[in-house]
């Protein structure tokens, strides 16, 4: 028995390191299948949105009142909505808006809330102590109602939406950067940095912070599942983009009032549309979590 | 005791941190100096403050750090009075440090050319092309082959040796005044070490700069050093010529710890004393922090502040007993 018991304690440890590492970690096959298809699907939505345009047979605002809101059909896949125009075509042109706006969101609020972070977490101090009481008042209201009373303020337009949401988002940037930048500093590279006369400004923004920022880029993709989802609230509450340009938020909300007299299709594709985007790009941002907290340990 | 030419003075630190039980001393009445073109070795245990003194000197206390009292010059400046612009031209030009993880030193998401590469652009506000070449000739003077290549490496994809290698050559880059060697060689294996030192002692002789090597190896110490500065709990306990202080350790706690390292040739001299400095000792407000584990501790080392008893030329103990002629004749 004894022998046998040192049998397999010798097999467990010539099991390659890959192996063990595939078996019990975070990385599991199911949740790769999630991060695939979240890439599958984001993949599909960016790809409409760069080459959609030039495919679909209508133009997003070519309305003919010969059709209007005629059920899915060979000509009209997604249907018409009440003023004859395809649908299909506006939900492709709407991916290129939609994702604009959702990426550019993103990237502002990277930006910022890194650049912010860092220095918050570098200086400490006063500086640190207002960046955090201002986050904590901005964190202190849902993201969507902050973002719905900035656009408000704002007015409608293009940049004031990816503004007001952007202002939203930064908190969490300005948090996860200053965390990491509060344990970079502390290595030795930082103290090497010093140590052959780097500049302040030198030691953040060229040392510290690339290093700092693989958690904000995991954000960064969560985040950009949630600016769709709250571009195309602010449409459909009717905040920033308006009709009749073809955004997912305002063809749901042009839909709407057909639903009770049976023209389901102008308002449910456009709103499946939001959700299998907002949950692809939420996809990809939890399997990179998982990846990357692997990768870190 | 201020040595006339010396580059490094450290004169009677004393240095605090703030923690929640209140502040605790963590160097008492520290003084050293490193003269020009000599190697100092500053030996103790882990705690006895060896690295706090580094980085006090190159005024990278952490913000709980409190200076009590004392000054430390270097070439004529009290470094504890100036502003962090004013430690920024020194830093680098006149006083580097090689810290104990190189690998960590290295940004590990820079090429080791272009981190390397940086200190010239910095420092002597050279043009990115000659920056380049001046990298490339510094990692062969560090002994690295391949140098061409090696500059496109990333820090993880050389060996920890190279690593030190690369760090030493950003430290040397501008040839500063004093280097400052904080273990410079912990996580290598035996063989790299003694060549990391061989290296050492040949940019030091090249270069001429002064050396402060950090260790708690007293063999490295006895083949690199000329000085040694022995260190406990953040007191200095002994200070003189390596050869003096080897030949005919007076301070007790070096008896000690000369007799811990094993040798061939001898059985084990002294027995161990005690454990590390125990907390309650950095509150204590005077006397000698080795005196609870003493075997010659009388109630004056608990009480007086530690003198400081000549017992040859350049060679300084500080120890009660030692002034009351405790070990003079029965040394062997």
């Amino acid at each position: 028995m004894r022998l046998l018991g040192l049998v397999i304690r010798a097999q467990r440890e010539i099991v390659p390191s890959s192996e063990r590492a595939r078996r019990s970690g975070v990385g599991t096959v199911r949740k790769r299948r999630l991060l695939a298809s979240g890439l599958v699907v984001a993949a599909i939505v960016l790809g409409a949105a760069a080459l959609g345009p030039l495919v679909v047979p209508y133009g997003p605002v070519a309305a003919d009142p010969e059709l209007k809101l005629i059920a899915p059909s060979l000509s009209h896949p997604l249907g018409t909505d009440t003023f004859g125009r395809d649908i299909l075509s506006r939900v492709v042109h709407g991916a290129r808006l939609d994702l604009g706006i959702a990426l550019s969101v993103v990237a502002l609020a990277l930006v910022l809330g890194s650049a912010i972070g860092t220095l918050s977490g570098f200086y400490g101090g006063w500086v640190d102590a207002l960046v955090m009481r201002v986050t904590d008042v901005l964190f202190a209201f849902p993201s969507f109602i902050l973002a719905l009373a900035i656009a408000a303020i704002l007015g409608n337009s293009i940049p004031n939406v990816i503004i007001a949401i952007a202002v939203a988002y930064i908190p969490y940037f300005v948090r996860l950067t200053r965390a990491e930048v509060l344990a970079a500093r502390e290595m030795e590279y930082a103290d090497a940095a010093r140590t052959v006369g780097n500049p302040g400004w030198r030691i953040m923004y060229v040392h510290l912070l690339p290093n700092c920022l693989t958690p904000a880029l995991v954000q960064a993709t969560l985040c950009l599942g949630w600016a769709i989802l709250d571009v195309s609230g602010l449409a459909f509450l009717g905040l920033g983009i308006r009709p009749p340009t073809p955004e997912w938020g305002v063809l749901v909300s042009e839909g709407a009032q057909n639903i009770i007299s049976g023209q389901w299709w102008t308002s449910l594709f456009p709103g499946a549309v939001i959700v299998v985007a907002a949950l692809g790009f939420n996809l990809i941002g939890d399997g990179l979590r998982d990846f990357t907290a692997r990768e870190e340990r | 005791m201020n040595a006339p030419g010396a580059v490094l003075d450290i004169r009677d630190l004393t240095l605090s941190f703030a923690t929640s039980k209140g502040p605790v001393t963590i160097l008492e009445g520290v003084s050293l100096s490193v003269g020009g073109n000599e190697i100092v070795g500053l030996v103790g245990e882990s705690g006895s403050g060896k690295t706090v003194t580094a980085l006090a000197t190159m005024g990278f206390l952490p913000p709980a750090a409190r200076i009590e009292s004392g000054q430390i010059d270097f070439e004529g400046a009290d470094l504890l009075s100036l502003d962090e612009q004013s430690m920024r031209a020194i830093r680098g030009r006149r006083i580097a440090m090689v810290f104990q993880s190189a690998r960590g030193a290295l940004n590990p998401l820079m090429r080791i050319g272009d981190q390397l590469a940086r200190v010239y652009q910095i420092q002597r506000a050279m043009p990115q092309r000659q920056a380049y070449r001046e990298a490339v000739d510094m990692l062969r003077r560090v002994g690295i082959a391949d140098a061409e290549r090696r500059v496109r490496a990333y820090p993880h994809q050389i060996s920890g040796g190279m690593a030190q290698r690369v760090l030493l050559a950003m430290m040397i880059a501008c040839s500063p005044a004093l280097l400052i060697a904080d273990e410079p060689t912990t996580g290598l294996d035996v063989t790299i070490q003694a060549q990391m030192f061989d290296l050492l002692k040949d940019i030091q002789a090249q270069t001429r700069a002064s050396v402060l090597l950090i260790t708690h190896d007293l063999g490295v110490v006895a083949e690199t050093c000329r000085r040694i500065v022995v260190m406990y709990a953040g007191q200095v306990m002994e200070t003189g010529d390596c050869l003096s202080i080897f030949a005919q350790p007076r301070h007790p706690y070096t008896q000690h710890l000369l007799s811990s390292v094993m040798r061939v040739d001898r059985p084990v001299v002294a027995p161990p004393v005690g454990g590390p400095p125990s907390e309650a000792l950095v509150y204590a407000a005077r006397g000698c922090r080795f005196a609870h584990r003493c075997p010659i501790a009388i109630d004056v080392c608990r009480r007086e502040a530690l003198p400081r008893i000549s017992a040859g030329p350049g060679h300084d103990v500080m120890c009660h007993r030692v002034g009351e002629g405790y070990g003079a004749a029965a040394e062997s």
